[in-house]
């Protein structure tokens, strides 16, 4: 089969020896930042754009993808030896996790959440490499009307999913489609909101928006107030789970990557939201689901192997159709476009190498986390006896080095406070970032499919409506919008009961 | 990412007379937001509906988020529901001056960066974030903020030759 042939030829790109070492870099980064709470994956992916500029793309995108399947892993270490979730998508691992940790079951609890992450992971992969190609197949009809509608797909199933309040989310991206529109239209050349500064001409960019919001804001809000990490002290041993746990766990493993995988391609979904609801599922098919919250193993395997299935599902919108669905996958998308290649279906033709081996890369890097996780564990718990305090002026450092470096310009630094100060304080009003930072990299991509829509169809804005593939995705957007204004049937609700594991 | 706090201090004090919800700050705030966009777009040339310009996106932009802002006003006006109240997030039991520490040094790294150079600027900053924000032994603060500017000095200039800006000393 084809498929199976490029694969193979994947693999020879990924098994280059610079790009094992990218795949590996990003592995241990990811992992170090899953581990450490107060800094996640999309802080870090943000960190290192810059370093990535200096390397071949192909590297480049290996080495950030790394990072984020990476988090996922390290994130469950955290949880289950200290009860705070290393990164967002590990909380509900806390649940169980800790209450084995405490009953003297941390081994097994890390060992099912390593092989779990590994097996989930593994076939997230293999169902990528398979479901890519016809999606690309289908993408290459796709005109300026279709990408318009994708893209308000995109934004709408995004604040849909987002907690809180939908209109603050809606607010939220309104907000980012503006900041998208700063500096020189790229149609007529005409300045807009530059105030006449040389720095905004080229526009506010993606990486110092995303480092604010998430690198300093997330630093402010964990040093308004005291933090005391007590890591569980106990001799780690047996991290191999027995028997009973397998038999007990494989379903909810199984389980898990499915649901993981599914809610990851869905745009907006990911990570966090399915863990949650593997999580939910699995105290639903249980026979004892009392237990879950005293320390149950399916509890900690099934949201793990969620969340990264749900982190390889994720990557399928992005290089099939150029649409990222949360916010990493638009700082991967970010990462390709400075080094000049857009992502999108011409991308498996045009770059096959860096699209195959971007893709077997993950494969490696599956085996090297399982490899590298389980018997650093130690090492990673040393990690986390840094005091916060020495340990936040780290982070900010990388975020001023990493920030100044893009263009060797301060004004990046004052763009990059400005953020986190933002984003600091519509955290504490309770917004949301993660819709804004989408709609900055959507927005003129929205804005450019939408005007070229129109000098189509003449100013006719029905095409939006007479061409079948855009009438869905809009009819399925306006739907979402739809939904949470009839009263008490409305899903989110159910989302949020979802998540808080009821 | 994400820290566990407690977030359940909501309608604390009802007793006393509330001037304003959360809510309708944000309203009134984003109310205000989206005026000014509307007005610095109708600058640029807007096109028509049929062939859009410039303008055009960001005028509806600002019209919608307008739009947005006015129900949330209404919305957390007519809710009767506990909610959260502004002062509330003005009193909060929140360390402001550290948040407030924090920000001054990365404004005044980005002000000093070219004059005072990498090296010394970074060690400066590190050691005042460890030293003032919660204080840590001298001994501490000196060798963590040695290992950090030395260490990141070492990475970024020597061997990834990123040229970081050199100040008076000339590193």
């Amino acid at each position: 089969m084809d498929t199976v042939q490029q694969i193979l030829y994947g693999f020879g790109v990924a098994l280059q020896p610079i790009n094992l070492l990218f795949c590996f870099l990003g592995a241990v980064a990811g992992t170090l930042v899953g581990v450490l709470p107060g800094l996640g994956p999309t802080a870090a992916m943000a960190m290192l754009l810059p370093v990535t500029f200096g390397i071949p793309p192909t590297g480049a995108v290996i080495m950030l993808a790394g990072i984020y399947y990476g988090a996922q892993y390290g994130g469950s270490t955290t949880s289950i030896l200290v009860n705070i979730p290393g990164e967002a998508a590990s909380v509900v691992t806390c649940l169980d996790g800790y209450q084995m940790a405490r009953q003297g079951r941390a081994g097994p609890a890390l060992g099912i959440s390593a092989f779990g992450s590994f097996i989930a992971g593994t076939i997230g992969v293999l169902a990528l490499s398979f479901v890519a190609p016809p999606l690309v197949d289908a993408a290459l009809s796709f005109g300026p009307p279709e990408y318009f509608a994708l893209v308000c797909l995109g934004l709408t199933v995004l604040t849909f999913l987002a907690h809180g309040s939908m209109i603050k989310a809606l607010m939220m991206a309104v907000f980012g489609l503006f900041l998208g529109t700063v500096g020189i239209d790229p149609i007529t050349g005409v300045q807009r909101f530059t105030f006449g500064r040389m720095d905004l001409m080229e526009g506010i960019g993606m990486v110092q928006i995303a480092m604010g919001m998430f690198g300093i804001a997330e630093i402010l809000s964990n040093i308004e107030q005291t933090i005391k990490i007590s890591v569980f002290e106990a001799k780690l041993k047996g991290l191999f789970p027995n028997l009973e746990d397998w038999k007990r766990s494989i379903g909810a493993i199984l389980r898990g990557t499915g649901i993981g995988f599914f809610l990851g391609i869905l745009p907006g979904g990911g990570a966090i939201i399915s863990s949650f609801a593997s999580y939910a599922v699995e105290k639903r098919v249980s026979k004892h689901p009392e237990k879950f919250g005293t320390g149950v193993i399916e509890g900690v395997a099934a949201p793990e192997s969620a969340n990264n299935a749900a982190a390889q599902g994720a990557f399928i919108p992005m290089i099939t159709l150029g649409i990222p669905s949360n916010v990493v996958m638009a700082l991967l998308l970010g990462a390709l476009m400075i080094h000049g290649i857009t992502p999108g279906p011409l991308l498996m033709t045009q770059h096959p190498d860096l699209f195959w081996g971007f893709i077997t890369s993950m494969y490696i890097g599956n085996l090297m986390l399982l490899v590298l996780n389980l018997p650093l564990i130690p090492m990673w718990v040393r990690f986390l006896k840094v005091p916060y305090p020495i340990l936040f002026p780290f982070i900010l450092l990388f975020c001023l080095i990493g920030v100044y470096t893009i263009n060797n310009n301060v004004f990046d630094i004052y763009l990059m406070i400005f953020f986190g100060i933002f984003g600091y304080l519509v955290r504490k009003l309770h917004f949301e970032a993660a819709p804004l930072i989408l709609a900055v990299v959507l927005g003129p991509m929205m804005e450019k499919a939408l005007r070229q829509s129109l000098t189509m169809s003449k100013g006719d804005f029905s095409i939006f409506f007479t061409r079948p593939i855009s009438a869905v995705l809009l009819g399925v957007a306006i739907l979402l919008l739809a939904l949470p204004m009839i009263p008490r049937a409305s899903t989110r609700e159910k989302i949020g009961k979802l998540e808080e594991g009821k | 990412m994400l820290l566990l706090r407690d977030s359940g201090n909501f309608s604390r004090n009802s007793k006393r007379k509330e001037l304003m919800k959360t809510d309708q700050f944000n309203g009134v705030l984003f109310l205000i937001i989206s005026i000014l966009i509307c007005f610095g777009s109708i600058r640029f040339p807007y096109g028509n509906v049929h062939n859009p310009g410039p303008g055009f996106l960001p005028f509806w932009l600002g019209v919608v988020l307008g739009l947005l802002s006015i129900v949330l006003l209404i919305r957390s006006t007519l809710q009767r529901k506990e909610t959260m109240f502004f002062r509330q997030f003005l009193t909060e039991k929140i360390r402001w001056g550290k948040v407030l520490i924090t920000v001054v040094a990365l404004i005044l790294y980005g002000v000093l960066m070219e004059y005072v150079g990498f090296l010394l600027l970074t060690f400066l900053f590190m050691a005042c974030l460890m030293r003032f924000v919660d204080p840590q032994s001298w001994k501490r603060v000196i060798g963590w903020a040695l290992v950090g500017s030395v260490g990141s000095y070492l990475i970024f200039e020597v061997w990834m030759k990123l040229r970081l800006p050199k100040g008076f000393l000339g590193v």
